[in-house]
């Protein structure tokens, strides 16, 4: 369970930020060019388009919204109907802003849809889902604790217990984030660096290797890897010195 | 009910060229196998124990001693990996998976063919 850290924006270089929002298909097993089969998540990024830009002067930050979803009129509200129809774009019920450097803002237009072909095979990328929902949970499933050690020489309906949860009067508390049970699940997970070992642009259709947060049908972002944007950045910043 | 993308994706991933084969069956898989720049083929033969099924995920598992030590490998069913099977005998066995191979040893390891059982059915 990785602290979301994906508001962080400031800490992102600001040029090649741009992802696509799609929709978990499920999950699957495909060869590889290799000829290996490897476990995929399925996304589909059909319906995803470009429904409004932010810009520089406007805004003070650059950054295009991208909408995915086909919704009916009477599923929004007026505030969000607004917003489409002044930008004359289709209807969507998911809307998220990418940023994007100025120049490559130029690249979108509003109305106009956003292709799997954003990403190339090969390449990694970030995906954030919201994780399945699992209700109040105990710590065995939710800290992973090891729960009782023994079941039999006396211990009597405290196989799945938490144990102690502090020491005496010293400190006489218990300390703060103790890890406790309650409420787990749907939380945003991103997970890094994962594959993209086929990209469908026909069909919309984009498979990472690996499994991604949420459940079927849930909404992912998928975002070029920061990893790899750091990597480089730090890369050509050594260059540049030298 | 699976997605249709991915009923798709896996539909686009089979081989067209599957031979039937059933468990009992002796086969003879022409694995291609790369050494640095190079590519062969390797044989490897034995009695199909096992086939699993799922789409593009579909295995077979193939037995054979090899210096009196059992050697199994599974194959998955629709890989581009091997060159083609070939199948040498039909086995005649009653049982999906021929998992009691594995306590037998040398005669008593044997499968009866397909031939030798409608042979033997036409005698009686």
């Amino acid at each position: 369970m990785a602290p979301d850290r994906s508001h962080g924006a400031g800490q992102r270089s600001e040029d090649d930020v741009k992802g696509l929002i799609g929709k978990k298909v499920g999950m699957t097993q495909v060869f590889n060019d290799e000829g290996n089969l490897v476990p995929v998540t399925v996304i589909d990024v059909n319906t995803c388009v470009v429904v409004g830009k932010r810009t520089e002067e406007k805004d003070q930050y650059s950054a295009v919204a991208l909408g995915f979803g086909v919704a009916k009129e009477k599923a929004l509200t007026k505030a969000e109907l607004g917003h489409f129809k002044k930008q004359g774009a289709p209807l969507r019920r998911h809307v998220k802003e990418f940023r994007v450097s100025a120049a490559d803002a130029e690249a979108f237009t509003v109305g106009e849809a956003v292709k799997a072909d954003m990403f190339a095979k090969g390449q990694l990328v970030d995906v954030t889902g919201i994780t399945k929902g699992r209700g109040f949970t105990g710590v065995m499933k939710r800290w992973n604790f090891k729960g009782s050690q023994t079941k039999t020489h006396g211990t009597h309906e405290y196989q799945r217990h938490p144990g102690a949860i502090g020491q005496r009067k010293t400190p006489g508390r218990v300390y703060p984030n103790k890890k406790m049970p309650g409420h787990y699940g749907v939380e945003k997970v991103t997970t890094q660096n994962l594959t993209v070992v086929d990209v469908d642009v026909e069909k919309g259709l984009l498979l990472v290797k690996g499994g991604v947060a949420g459940h079927n049908q849930g909404i992912v972002y998928v975002r070029p890897s920061i990893k790899v944007a750091m990597r480089e950045q730090h890369k050509a910043a050594k260059a540049g010195k030298k | 009910m699976r997605p249709s993308a991915i009923e798709y994706i896996n539909s686009k991933q089979l081989r067209k060229d599957v031979v039937d084969f059933r468990t009992g069956d002796t086969v003879r898989v022409h694995w291609r196998v790369k050494e640095g720049e190079k590519e062969r083929t390797q044989p490897f033969e034995g009695v199909v124990i096992r086939k699993t099924r799922g789409a593009n995920a579909a295995t077979f598992t193939v037995r054979k001693v090899s210096y009196g030590v059992g050697v199994e490998r599974i194959f998955p069913l629709h890989s581009p990996r091997y060159e083609r099977i070939e199948v040498l005998t039909r086995g005649s066995v009653n049982r999906n998976r021929l998992f009691y191979l594995r306590n037998l040893r040398g005669k008593a390891a044997r499968l009866e063919t397909a031939e030798e059982a409608s042979g033997k059915g036409a005698k009686a």
